[in-house]
């Protein structure tokens, strides 16, 4: 493992807070998908290497920690070369198969209900962070969501594009979802994005 | 004194992650369960929201229509019915609760139309609201290929019933006349044996 990799990773593993397991597992059915057996076992590998867990070990209702977790997405981006495009093909693909998301899904019936509920969502995946709905337009059909006290990675931010992309593709049809401020790239304190969608 | 309240509180906090722990067992049975069942159904079925979006579909539905759930979802329901029939099965299975065995037409990813029969059944919140519903869709072909290669075969069955009917008419119309002709003839035989005995 190269230097600067190694210490990326070592920084990212201080990353606060934990995640649930259900949704390590919808992202390991996506890079079993994608890169098949042989290239789920080459991550699983590099994580014990690094000390983090191994798919086998994970398990739906348990928690892991976050670093950890962003970790598996630095991994896989070292090993598969992966682009952004798939960051966020993974982050879609998350909330079409999380178990979890379909617990929620009685809420994605309006734009008001879901975005009302947002940080009950976030919550449901994490012990860090605060995920806002702000400034729905559902006239000039945009809206904003604030993710706070996450720094994240800038893989994750575009796993969440995908994400945030496919929740409203339940209620409207052509929804995109892009990053407009970043704390990563020192553009303020917290994550902004911006949904769009047609009716 | 502190000693012992020290004690109970982690007396209780042990209790307590002990049940957590078998509620996060019972958590994890309870989805592979449901994951599971899910998968295995032989119908097509798939989860819809009020608003007509696919959010999820199953193993059988993916097979059926050829289309993959990480396609299918987060698409509108008219991807794979006509606009009428698909706005037809939202607005009537939100506004009955239900349908069952309604004749719609498919189209498959590949673009074939299938004949189908659909049921649906709205799913709401502790509150009764509606939050979608599910749709099972269970191809009809066969049974519509069975019931024409019935109807074909009854109606030749009753064409060759009816030739036969008509030859039977035919003959008991023969034999009636024949009857009767032979009721003249011995009619007239008679009258002519009672005139030949008044000659002689």
């Amino acid at each position: 493992m190269d230097k600067i990799l190694e210490d990326e990773i070592k920084k990212i593993k201080n990353h606060p807070g934990d995640t649930i397991g259900s949704g390590i597992l919808d992202d390991f059915e996506f890079i079993l998908k994608k890169e098949r057996e042989e290239g789920l076992k080459k991550l699983d590998d590099a994580m014990a290497e690094v000390g983090c867990f191994r798919q086998k070990d994970v398990k739906n209702f348990k928690w892991y920690p976050v670093g950890c977790y962003l970790t598996n997405l630095i991994l896989a981006k070292d090993i598969f070369g992966w682009d952004d495009n798939v960051f966020k093909e993974m982050g879609a693909n998350a909330q079409k198969i999380s178990l979890i998301t379909r617990t929620m899904m009685k809420y994605f019936v309006s734009f008001k209900k879901c975005f009302e509920i947002t940080q009950d969502y976030w919550g449901a995946f994490f012990t860090v962070g605060r995920l806002e709905g702000m400034e729905v337009n559902e006239k000039e059909r945009h809206a904003f969501i604030v993710l706070k006290d996450f720094p994240g990675h800038p893989y994750y931010c575009r796993y969440l594009e995908g994400g945030f992309t496919q929740v409203v593709s339940y209620i409207a049809k052509n929804s995109g979802c892009r990053e407009i401020k970043c704390s990563l790239k020192g553009e303020g304190e917290d994550h902004l994005f911006q949904v769009t969608w047609e009716i | 004194m502190f000693q012992s309240l020290k004690k109970n509180k982690n007396a209780n906090l042990r209790d307590l992650e002990k049940k957590i722990e078998i509620l996060t067992k019972h958590l994890d049975d309870l989805a592979e369960y449901t994951k599971s069942l899910w998968q295995f159904l032989p119908i097509a079925v798939c989860s819809v929201s009020p608003m007509g979006f696919i959010y999820d579909a199953n193993r059988a539905f993916e097979g059926f229509t050829l289309w993959p759930t990480s396609e299918i979802s987060g698409k509108p329901l008219h991807t794979i019915f006509v606009d009428k029939e698909a706005a037809d099965i939202i607005d009537q299975t939100l506004k009955n609760k239900s349908i069952s065995n309604q004749e719609v037409r498919l189209t498959a990813k590949n673009g074939e139309k299938i004949s189908v029969v659909v049921y649906s059944n709205v799913r709401e919140d502790y509150k009764g609201d509606s939050i979608g519903f599910f749709l099972a869709i269970i191809d009809n072909r066969e049974l519509k290929r069975s019931k024409e290669v019935l109807e074909k075969r009854i109606n030749e069955r009753t064409k060759e019933l009816q030739e036969k009917v008509g030859e039977l008419e035919k003959f008991y119309r023969l034999a009636v006349d024949r009857e009767l002709k032979m009721k003249e003839l011995k009619e007239e035989i008679e009258k002519l044996k009672a005139m030949a005995g008044s000659n002689n």
